[in-house]
């Protein structure tokens, strides 16, 4: 690191920025419920970014730094990145300077564990629910992983966090009489909880037997959709996404500061969406981002009019932000009122498992095919299969409620359903 | 030109694996290096960064007897061996813990082959400066041409991928390139946005970027043209699919499923297929990184297996999958090629790599004059694999209604296409006589471990529900 820093520091450029990530992971990949394959790393990966100033504009190149480099072969990529910034020229930006806040720490109890002994302990947590005649884990991988991440510029900006990840793949599967099935999910947590992740995997292999008993699925009448799972962070980025610094520089932004941003209609519930650095059990978590901007908690959604902008530091500066945001990688969403029992008075369908939720955000389109859902027939749920769902979130916006009942993902926090009327269903 | 910095590693490397080779039945090491440039140049910034393809490492697995074991590094030197040596022992240590319970899987084979390959890129690749004076004439021509654009997007990605797979028997070394020019038209009227994507994926930068300027008209048209899309009328209907989507049917719908390690965890119906119709008798279906000439045409994969051609389907009937090391050591099946990571990082996978339907003998204008109403199809937005209940979930970016043989000039956005694989391969009743494989795809194995992937064929007709 020292060579590299003395070398862009006696280069002709105005600017740098280095992040140098040092990571370690345990994996063990199990097929059925036995261990094939092992695996342990070991990595450092430094990125740089020079910036070079033309004529009140700003060129930027990025590259891979290399340990084996020697001090000619640096100062000759350095050169050459020199120049080829000088034909990437943007509307200048300044980067973060020095700042006496220190990034707050990501809460883990994964700190100072053995990650072998993490990952072993969460293999054990999940077999531990496979325990059923019919049912079983086809696939199973776990990864346990602990990044070192430090961010250093040439405006005195040095700071680091570590940051911890626990990510299951996991696959269970069911047979009845000679036919089977199975559901995909990905779990992750920064917290190790076993007991949590026994219940959850036991939960997840009977949905994938109610996946075993589903039936398909039409309705020739307009019904209330219940969103889950991945469907939820997904239909939220459309507001997220739309109020980035970004969106706004590249006037794609559907709304101004103090619009409702689901409209002049509203029968659903106001949304409230925040931002944040941390969350405990969400793995995402992060105190710095990549410009190293020790974040802060935002409000950017506040009963449904957009009150802040975010993103990064570089568009923050394009719109004149006194202090840019950063990266904020948590999105929180105020929960509801109504629960999905509120819900058991007339007929719904809960979609639980989509092959793969879509968010167009240009067109507005949301949806997908969904390999599970649960139809309600005014009496009980019945699981079924076979259709896809879909509308579009410039229209259905407004009518959107959210649950009180919860849910922590890696990278959100808030509703576990969304309650939805005029989606089509086919 | 091979990784100057692999081949200063190979001996150090080759010394690792000959210190574990006296130690354990089966040791292998793989080096991977990918370099290059990503120029991007919008309405609204310029970049320019390593190709996202970037990536720098090492990987030595290792057989015990029993289970594999893999530890990834991202660097070696006299210095560092013997460490290495003492974390690879240690990892390998790990399965002897009482609560593992381990497979009884089998030496990966090992047979002796010292070879190195290459394949150059076919003309010297424009430098940054060039690419972006000519990306930004391009961006300014966009904007002229319509004021419905908002932003005009151009990128350029060069990678030149250097890997070399040492193991007691086998020492090789591959080196190759590819190259991606793409433009991006994104169309607004009031909040109704759209965008338009035209490519040129091939081993020539040069003619990639001068390419690019002849799909700068249609780009635009395409984005202004979307503006007046509409949803589709959800149902079934008889489709055309433009060789991008006959691509992601086949590898989407049908490739993942026959990824033989989805055979080893019981995850795909198809092995209850195997020489069983599962397709029109029209259809005969491949993949191989020697299958054809794209951005997964590698000489050796990541296990060291030569690059193959597989034919899949023949006639409608499924003949085989396709197969990595590992499983193919359990399963009793020899390695087809396909043993893919993400990068030296990542644990080796059964891949696709270049996925294709065979073309057939009809016209597109009879295809296209045979629908009643149907639509055709045009150009992937995502898909994704459902292997075990060949459930099809396939987006493509647009369609364009058809009645009684002619397009009407509708066009809806985006197109969602569901149902049950074998039903929509079954329902194939023509196949053009021509043939297109896009080379600008990324896979992921479930949501993770992305690699290359190309796809295509010629175009299908089928019958499929759209939603």
């Amino acid at each position: 690191m020292e060579k590299l820093i003395k070398a862009l520091s006696n280069s002709a450029i105005n600017d740098y920025k280095i992040i140098e990530v040092n990571s370690e992971s345990s994996e063990l990949f199990y097929v059925g419920k036995k261990l094939e394959t092992n695996r342990a790393t070991n990595l450092k990966q430094i990125n740089v970014t020079i910036y070079v100033d033309v004529d009140n504009k700003r060129g930027s190149a990025s590259f891979v730094y290399h340990d084996y480099l020697s001090e000619e072969e640096l100062l000759k990529l350095i050169n050459d990145k020199i120049f080829a910034a000088k034909f990437a020229l943007n509307q200048y930006y300044e980067i973060p300077s020095k700042k006496e806040e220190k990034p707050s720490k990501n809460p883990s109890n994964f700190e100072n564990r053995n990650l072998f002994d993490i990952a072993r302990e969460v293999g054990e947590a999940i077999f531990k629910a496979d325990n059923y005649k019919d049912g079983f884990l086809s696939a199973t991988e776990v990864f346990i992983t602990r990044k070192n991440r430090r961010i250093i510029n040439s405006r005195g900006v040095d700071v680091s966090e570590v940051t911890y990840e626990g990510y299951i793949e996991l696959i269970p599967a069911w047979e009845k009489e000679g036919e089977e099935t199975e559901t995909y999910n990905i779990i992750t947590f920064s917290n190790l909880d076993k007991e949590e992740i026994t219940r959850e995997v036991d939960e997840l292999l009977l949905l994938t037997k109610a996946r075993m008993d589903a039936v398909p699925f039409k309705s020739d009448k307009p019904l209330t959709v219940i969103i889950e799972d991945e469907g939820v962070p997904r239909t939220f980025s459309y507001f997220v996404n739309d109020l980035s610094y970004a969106s706004e520089y590249q006037h794609m932004s559907r709304n101004k500061i103090g619009d409702s941003v689901q409209g002049d209609n509203i029968q659903g519930s106001k949304l409230t969406i925040d931002l944040l650095p941390s969350y405990v059990g969400a793995s995402a978590s992060s105190s710095i981002d990549s410009d190293g901007v020790v974040l802060k908690p935002i409000n950017i959604v506040k009963d449904g009019i957009a009150k802040n902008r975010h993103g990064s530091y570089q568009f923050g500066y394009y719109l004149k932000e006194s202090h840019p945001t950063g990266i904020l990688p948590i999105v929180q969403v105020q929960t509801g009122d109504k629960s999905l029992d509120d819900y058991k008075k007339e007929p719904y369908l809960r979609c639980v498992k989509f092959s793969a939720f879509q968010l167009e955000a240009n067109s507005g389109y949301f949806g997908g095919e969904v390999r599970l859902g649960f139809y309600f027939d005014g009496e009980k749920e019945i699981p079924v299969t076979g259709f896809s769902i879909a509308g579009s979130l410039h229209e259905l916006k407004g009518n959107i409620v959210v649950s009180k009942e919860k849910i922590v993902s890696s990278r959100y926090v808030g509703p576990k359903y969304l309650f939805v009327k005029g989606m089509s269903i086919v | 030109m091979f990784s100057k910095y692999l081949n200063n590693k190979h001996d150090i490397c080759k010394q690792l694996v000959d210190r574990l080779s006296s130690k354990f039945e089966y040791v292998s090491l793989l080096g991977k290096q990918i370099e290059g440039d990503n120029v991007r140049v919008t309405t609204f910034n310029t970049s320019i960064n390593d190709t996202m393809e970037a990536q720098c490492g090492f990987v030595v697995k290792v057989f015990n007897g029993k289970a594999y074991s893999e530890y990834s590094f991202s660097d070696i030197d006299e210095n560092s061996i013997d460490e290495i040596e003492k974390k690879v022992i240690e990892t390998v240590k790990e399965l002897d813990d009482d609560s593992l319970l381990e497979i009884s899987g089998k030496a990966l084979e090992d047979e002796p082959l010292v070879k190195d390959f290459s394949r150059p890129m076919l003309s010297e690749p424009y430098s940054v400066n060039e690419i972006i004076d000519k990306y930004s004439s391009y961006k300014d021509y966009i904007h002229q041409k319509s004021d419905k654009i908002v932003q005009a997007v151009l990128v350029y990605e060069r990678y030149e991928t250097s890997s070399m797979f040492i193991s007691r028997n086998r020492d090789l070394k591959q080196n190759f390139s590819w190259c991606l020019a793409v433009v991006i038209a994104v169309s607004k009227r009031d909040n109704n946005i759209k965008m338009a994507r035209k490519y040129i994926a091939c081993n020539d930068p040069r003619a990639a970027v001068d390419g690019l300027k002849d799909k700068l008209d249609s780009a635009v048209s395409l984005a202004e043209e979307l503006l007046d899309s509409t949803m589709i009328e959800p149902g079934v209907y008889d489709i055309i699919t433009n060789p991008s989507i006959t691509g992601l049917i086949a590898h989407e719908a049908f490739g993942h499923g026959v990824e033989m390690d989805m055979f080893l965890k019981k995850r795909a119906r198809a092995r209850k297929y195997i020489n069983k119709p599962v397709a029109s008798s029209l259809v005969n279906m491949h993949d191989g990184a020697a299958a054809t000439y794209s951005c997964a045409s590698y000489f050796f994969d990541d296990e060291g297996t030569l690059a193959q051609d597989t034919l899949i389907i023949k006639n409608g009937i499924l003949q085989t999958g396709i197969c990595d090391a590992v499983s193919g050591a359990q399963l009793g099946h020899k390695s087809t090629g396909n043993g893919r990571r993400e990068s030296a990082n990542r644990k080796a996978y059964t891949r696709m790599t270049n996925t294709f339907f065979e073309s057939g003998t009809d016209k597109l204008e009879d295809m296209i004059k045979s629908v009643k109403h149907g639509y055709m199809l045009f150009d992937t937005n995502n898909g994704m694999e459902d292997p075990k209940n060949w459930n099809i979930q396939c987006t493509a970016e647009y369609g364009r209604e058809i009645k009684d043989g002619k397009f009407t000039g509708k066009i809806v956005s985006p197109v969602v296409m569901s149902g049950y694989v074998p039903d929509l391969l079954m329902s194939i009743s023509m196949i053009s006589d021509d043939f297109e494989v896009l080379g600008s795809g990324h896979c992921g194995k479930g949501h993770k471990e992305w690699v290359t992937v190309s796809d295509g064929g010629p175009c299908l007709k089928a019958r499929c529900k759209l939603g």
